[in-house]
């Protein structure tokens, strides 16, 4: 495609504008002062930084050229000295290093021995270089080429960048897209023309969806490309994604060849008439192709039938499957074209095909719209895996395009249940048993299968569980998809009362304790996005033998956080020889602002103290 | 590729016309004949491997392969895998693969089974002119066999293909077969480990054939605090006698003379420029302590330098010479070391280029077999009255601070006479310590603050370094991360570290603690042990089958001091614990003195390796740790 455009513009090259703006460094012009100062005063602990890194797209030529400039200020910032570009060729490589020796600057220019070309695989090559003679205080210069506009700039980066530009000559021939992301804004930012300055170090936070989502960075796509007598769109609108792709053999040609499916469409119909088994079903038949985990946009084959064959496939291929089997059951359904949580959110202002790295299928019903991903084993259908949840996706079919939401409908369900004695020598014995529901059962699931014997699941579950001997252990609806996954244990339990002064002291949650709040770190940058909702129940329930009194209980407590974000309730009940305590945690909103970080941290610290009250039976 | 692709077909078709035995209906691989216990903690069964390894010549090697593995779950995808690295003296050829179902019936690929070909760059390398031929057999029903056979030759090579029965945990091993046949144009030899069946030996006039056989082995489940797979398993290694690289020829008879080809390799590549030179005996000058003077040196080369993995020449062997380092400022760990013994050489001081087996897990080299074992290159300088180590690689490294990485082990020194094994220093007890003062004040809710002071050393300095390494952000967060109080928040720390040659990291911390105090009614449960617990055991397992094998020392102590709060008292001062084993010992100690509480644990584990019958003892002496650890106190109302 894009040799394509290169002869193209070549043939109209004389047209191209002379732009005004003057250019921030030129590859191999520094300053003694640059290399004299070597405190970077905003962020004293930076390794290095990025003194000027600069784009400059030519349109004559087709090509951008980059420049970057890098000062080291500390030997932890030696790695910055080493870059790998990965390249579709062999790419023209300039560097510098420049060093003050007796008040000269030195040079030392990048040779043919320090660039290293690999072959990775047949069309992809790696170019590493390392430049020579750094130390403590160098300027690197690094300038190199490729054809076209970027696909993506990056303003920010894992170091300080006191000044970043791209320019994209304006270009008549030549349309694009672009999308703003991030949290820091530009400086500069005209139609063509887009500077930062002083962006300081991008730090990852966890509980956080994509760093390309908070990293600022601009990501392009071709719009149009016209010449006189030639035109062609590329993203000016989602139907002209929605073209593109059902043109391209290996998505709405691929997707166009159902007839193998005749006979599967058919079965199905035989068995039942309601919708939502039929979606079930056609949802379960789809998933004999099994996903070799690989996230994509496009299917690898030409057709779906061979993947059925081969019996597996990428994401596209699957989940296309699943949308012509839907269609042959006479649903409206299509498939959806989205980004996965690693690849970022997708803008919602401008269309972006760059942005697509997979798709899954919608099914519309007279009752609602479903969203379904048939790549995860352990997923029933009305569960998306935790990748496909991801902002909003662009459901494209022959006449329609839209938004659909990629929110989870469903929870992170959990119900544990204690059911222990307190025993004369102070062990407990009794029960554990855990109730998994929805994408608690999809974890437990996926996890369990990692082990290989339950043997090995059992050491690794008591790990952290102190005095816990395991009698007995059963698993249920293991492989029953659509039922929840349920777990039980019989125990005993050593050395988990103590005994003070003849007064008896347990926590009573035992082995589901949170004895640390996990937002330990202060401050926050980026919103934390749990995904999915939480819904977990704890329920302990003790008898005591006879001879004792309960002197203390933890006291009742209800929280939740503004807007009932999140709430957690805590309540302890005594009858007869037995105490009851439940704990409740529920995580209502899969997403939460940074802005309430503080508030959520305080909510845990609360849950902590709370959970860490013991049960106090003093004898009689 | 498709060359191979449309060759594969014709290749069957001539090898089923010759194999006499073949027919195609056959049966093989069938799972229900895998014996029980080998199914057991088993992700994967070797069903059957062949493995003839021909000296023609110590420069022309065929090794000719047969490995049939049946999968069992998913967890044995990856063993399913075949991958053979080559560069230009390893050549890799006749690869095929075969599949059977549960059943042992022979089933297609479907979509076909190519061979790939990769370039072999790990995480850290520059570049590297090694690729690898793979195939992946992308099979989704479990279980399954796959059954390889392949040829590889090498011409020019200092290490053979030897015999490692067990490549993997939870991998067993039905049947292994190694079949070596050595020419008289060869001269090699052979080192045995935990061989527990004899080696067959036929000797005609013109080969010897060696055979050794392993049958029946079950799976080792990853246990921790075991020693490396290839110390407990079945191992046959292989080296030549003589050898020609690329013209260079040696002897590996002894190491002195497997250290004299290391020389060979290395001769001449000690020049540096006269201007060089200059600077460096300039830098050194009027010095008269040979410590100091490689002391400066080695900053200088620090300094100037930085790490690159490029691995390239001689099979990897032979550094960069001196100049170019100089010129270039950077390279792996062959060439620094060899540029820092070539700026000491200007400076009037002998050293010696040192080979090493690197890595924290300390594995262990074969003293008695002389052969290429290693990884790493570092550099030793002996003194008159001892010896400096040096580790070239790093910019930061401590001067003569080895560290986990290469610490504790036998390493190989070479001098003008060849080479000879040497012990590097170890680690002891006291140069682990890691050490907390901690002054807490609590209020009557339970609330307070915390003043911290932490040293680390040795195997927990190493751990300390990549925070070290941080920026200021960063740097907040991990050592937050590393603190285990239930709710707390860090209002203020610094780190600070002293690089002599005991290196230590000096952490001083101040938190705001809440809610660190139980309230229970009108008294306060306290756990005295804030900073340090021992919180759960390494070992859960029911049956061990590896000895306990304990690498680095730990040795802890901890001094916690409480201002209780206003009004509350303790009581009854908790008894004293104290905890002795051949493994090591745990004490803690409560004494009170006014409104203030003193809690001091101390805890150490000894270097030493424990027999698999002493398991449940260790069990048993850290599961009282984890227990005492969590031990609590309860404060009363002062009446």
């Amino acid at each position: 495609m894009k040799k394509q455009f290169i002869t193209l513009v070549l043939l109209v090259g004389f047209f191209g504008m002379a732009h005004a703006e003057k250019a921030p460094i030129k590859f191999g012009e520094i300053s003694k002062a640059e290399l004299l100062n070597n405190v970077f005063a905003p962020d004293t602990s930076a390794p290095a930084i990025i003194i000027c890194d600069y784009g400059y797209f030519t349109e004559s030529r087709f090509q951008t050229v980059r420049v970057l400039r890098i000062k080291i200020l500390k030997k932890e910032g030696y790695d910055w000295a080493n870059q790998t570009f990965s390249t579709d060729s062999k790419t023209n490589i300039r560097g510098i290093t420049y060093n003050l020796e007796n008040n000269q600057i030195v040079e030392t220019k990048l040779k043919k021995e320090s660039i290293f070309s690999t072959r990775i695989t047949e069309d992809r090559y790696e170019m590493r270089v390392a430049m020579p003679n750094v130390r403590v205080g160098s300027i690197i210069d690094i300038e190199f080429m490729y054809e076209g506009i970027p696909y993506d700039w990056d303003f920010q980066q894992e170091i300080p960048v006191v000044r970043s530009e791209l320019i994209i000559e304006p270009s008549n021939y030549v349309s694009y897209n672009k999308n703003f992301y991030g949290y820091i804004g530009l400086t500069v930012n005209t139609g063509s023309r887009w500077v930062s300055e002083n962006v300081p170090a991008f730090k990852p936070e966890p509980y956080m969806t994509s760093s390309k989502n908070y990293r600022s960075r601009l990501e392009f796509d071709y719009e149009s490309v016209s010449f006189p007598g030639y035109y062609k769109s590329f993203t000016t609108s989602w139907g002209a994604v929605r073209d593109l792709l059902y043109d391209n053999t290996y998505f709405g040609i691929a997707l166009n060849a159902d007839g193998y499916l005749k006979n599967a469409a058919k079965d199905i119909k035989a068995k039942t008439t309601s919708p939502e088994e039929m979606i079930k079903m056609a949802y379960e038949y789809t998933k004999q192709i099994k996903w070799d985990q690989t996230n994509r946009l496009y299917t690898d084959k030409t057709s779906m039938n061979s993947s059925y064959k081969e019996g597996k496939g990428n994401s596209a291929e699957v989940n296309l499957a699943l949308v012509q089997l839907l269609r042959k059951l006479d649903f409206d359904a299509g498939p959806v074209v989205m980004s996965t949580r690693g690849n970022g959110r997708l803008s919602s202002i401008r269309p972006s095909i760059n942005k697509l790295n997979y798709v899954i299928a919608a099914v519309f019903t007279e009752k609602d719209t479903l969203l379904l991903d048939a790549t995860e084993e352990n997923c029933p259908y009305y569960l998306l895996p935790m990748r496909a949840l991801n902002g909003q996706a662009q459901f494209i079919d022959k006449n329609r395009t839209g938004w659909v939401q990629l929110e989870a409908h469903k929870k992170d369900k959990q119900m544990v249940v204690y059911t222990l004695s307190i025993e004369d020598d102070l062990s407990l014995k009794g029960k554990i048993a855990f109730s998994r529901g929805d994408y608690a059962a999809l974890n437990f699931r996926n996890d369990y299968e990692d082990y290989n014997s339950d043997d090995e699941y059992l050491t690794s579950f008591k790990e952290g569980k102190k005095g816990l001997k395991i009698i007995s252990h059963k698993i249920d609806n293991l492989d029953s998809l659509y039922k929840p996954c349920n777990e039980e244990f019989e125990i005993v339990s050593n050395n988990s009362i103590a005994d003070m002064d003849g007064e008896l002291y347990i926590t009573p949650l035992l082995y589901e304790q949170i004895t640390e709040n996990p937002f330990k770190v202060t401050g926050r940058k980026y919103p934390i996005d749990f995904g999915y909702a939480r819904d977990n129940t704890y329920i302990v329930n003790y008898t005591f033998p006879q001879g004792y009194t309960v002197v203390n209980l933890p006291a009742t407590i209800n929280l939740k956080l503004p807007g009932n974000a999140a709430s957690f309730l805590c309540k302890a009940t005594v009858t007869e020889g037995k105490i009851s305590v439940m704990y409740k945690l529920n995580i209502n909103n899969s997403l939460i602002i940074q802005t309430e970080y503080e508030g959520l941290r305080e909510f845990y610290n609360q849950i902590v103290a709370k959970e860490a009250e013991p049960i106090v039976l003093k004898r009689n | 590729m498709k060359t191979s692709y449309f060759l594969v077909p014709f290749f069957l078709i001539v090898l089923f016309a010759n194999s006499t035995g073949f027919c195609a209906g056959d049966i093989k691989y069938r799972v229900v004949d895998i014996p029980k216990p080998l199914l057991k903690d088993a992700k994967a069964v070797v069903r059957n491997e062949e493995i003839e390894v021909y000296i023609k010549s110590n420069s022309d090697v065929v090794e000719k392969v047969k490995y049939a593995i049946t999968i069992l779950n998913k967890n044995g995808e990856r063993n399913a895998t075949f991958m053979q690295p080559y560069d230009k003296n390893v050549k890799v050829s006749g690869i095929k693969a075969r599949l059977y179902n549960e059943s042992g019936v022979e089933f297609k690929k479907k979509g076909g089974f190519d061979v790939l070909d990769y370039a072999m760059i790990s995480e850290g390398t520059t570049y590297a002119d090694n690729r690898v031929k793979a195939m992946i057999p992308e099979q989704y029903e479990f279980p399954y066999t796959v059954e390889y056979t392949y040829e590889v030759t090498y011409s020019g090579v200092i290490q053979f293909p030897g015999w490692h029965p067990v490549v993997d945990n939870n991998v067993s091993i039905e049947k292994s077969k190694y079949s070596l046949i050595m020419s008289k144009q060869a001269n090699c030899r052979y080192y045995e480990q935990n061989i527990k069946s004899k080696v067959l030996i036929e000797k005609t006039a013109e080969r010897e054939n060696y055979t050794w056989e392993l049958t029946d082995m079950v799976a080792l489940a990853d246990e921790n605090f075991s020693p490396a797979l290839f110390d407990i398993t079945p191992v046959v290694l292989i080296a030549p006698l003589t050898v020609n690289v690329d013209g260079y020829t040696g002897n590996f008879e002894s190491w002195a003379n497997f250290g004299l080809w290391i020389n060979k390799l290395n001769q001449d590549r000690n020049n540096l420029d006269d201007l060089t030179k200059v600077k460096i005996k300039k830098m050194t000058e009027g010095m008269t302590d040979d410590r100091a003077k490689i002391r400066k040196l080695y900053e200088y080369m620090q300094n100037k330098t930085r790490y690159v993995s490029i691995q390239v020449g001689i099979g990897g062997f032979q550094p960069f010479d001196a100049e170019t380092v100089d010129r270039l400022s950077y390279g792996d760990c062959k060439a620094l070391s060899n540029y820092m013994k070539s700026i000491l050489e200007v400076a009037g001081i002998s050293s010696r280029y040192t080979l090493v087996l690197a890595g924290e897990e300390n594995p262990t080299i074969h003293p008695d077999f002389p052969s290429n074992q290693f990884n790493h290159a570092i550099l030793c300088v002996p003194l008159a009255n001892d010896t400096v180590w040096l580790e070239c690689t790093s910019q930061r490294t401590p001067f003569n601070y080895l560290g986990t990485f290469t610490a504790d082990r036998k390493v190989l020194v070479i001098d003008e006479n060849g080479g000879k094994l040497i012990n590097t220093p170890s680690l002891d007890l006291e140069s682990n310590l890691e050490s907390r003062n901690v002054k807490v004040t609590l209020d009557p809710t339970g609330s307070g603050f915390v003043d911290a002071k932490n040293i680390f050393r040795g195997a927990t300095y190493d751990t300390y370094i990549p925070i070290l390494l941080s920026d200021q952000a960063d740097r907040k967060k991990m050592v937050t991360r590393r603190i285990h109080i239930p709710n707390f928040e860090l209002d203020n720390f610094t780190i600070q570290e002293t690089k002599d040659e005991n290196p230590f990291v000096t952490e001083q911390l101040t938190m705001t603690i809440t809610s660190y105090g139980t309230k229970v009614g009108e008294k306060m449960m306290l756990c005295l042990n804030m900073m340090n617990k021992l919180s759960e055991s390494p070992f859960q397992s029911e049956s061990r089958k590896s000895v306990i094998s304990i690498k680095w020392p730990v040795y802890e102590v901890d001094t916690v001091i409480y201002e209780l709060p206003k009004g509350y008292t303790l009581e009854k001062i908790p008894a004293k614990i104290k905890l002795q084993s051949e493994f090591g010992e745990f004490t803690t100690e409560v004494t009170k003195s006014g409104s203030s509480l003193q809690y001091i644990r101390t805890f150490k584990i000894f270097k030493a390796e424990h027999p698999v019958e002493r398991y449940d003892e260790i069990v048993t002496f850290i599961d009282k740790i984890v227990t005492a650890d969590e031990n609590k106190v309860i404060l009363t109302k002062v009446m």
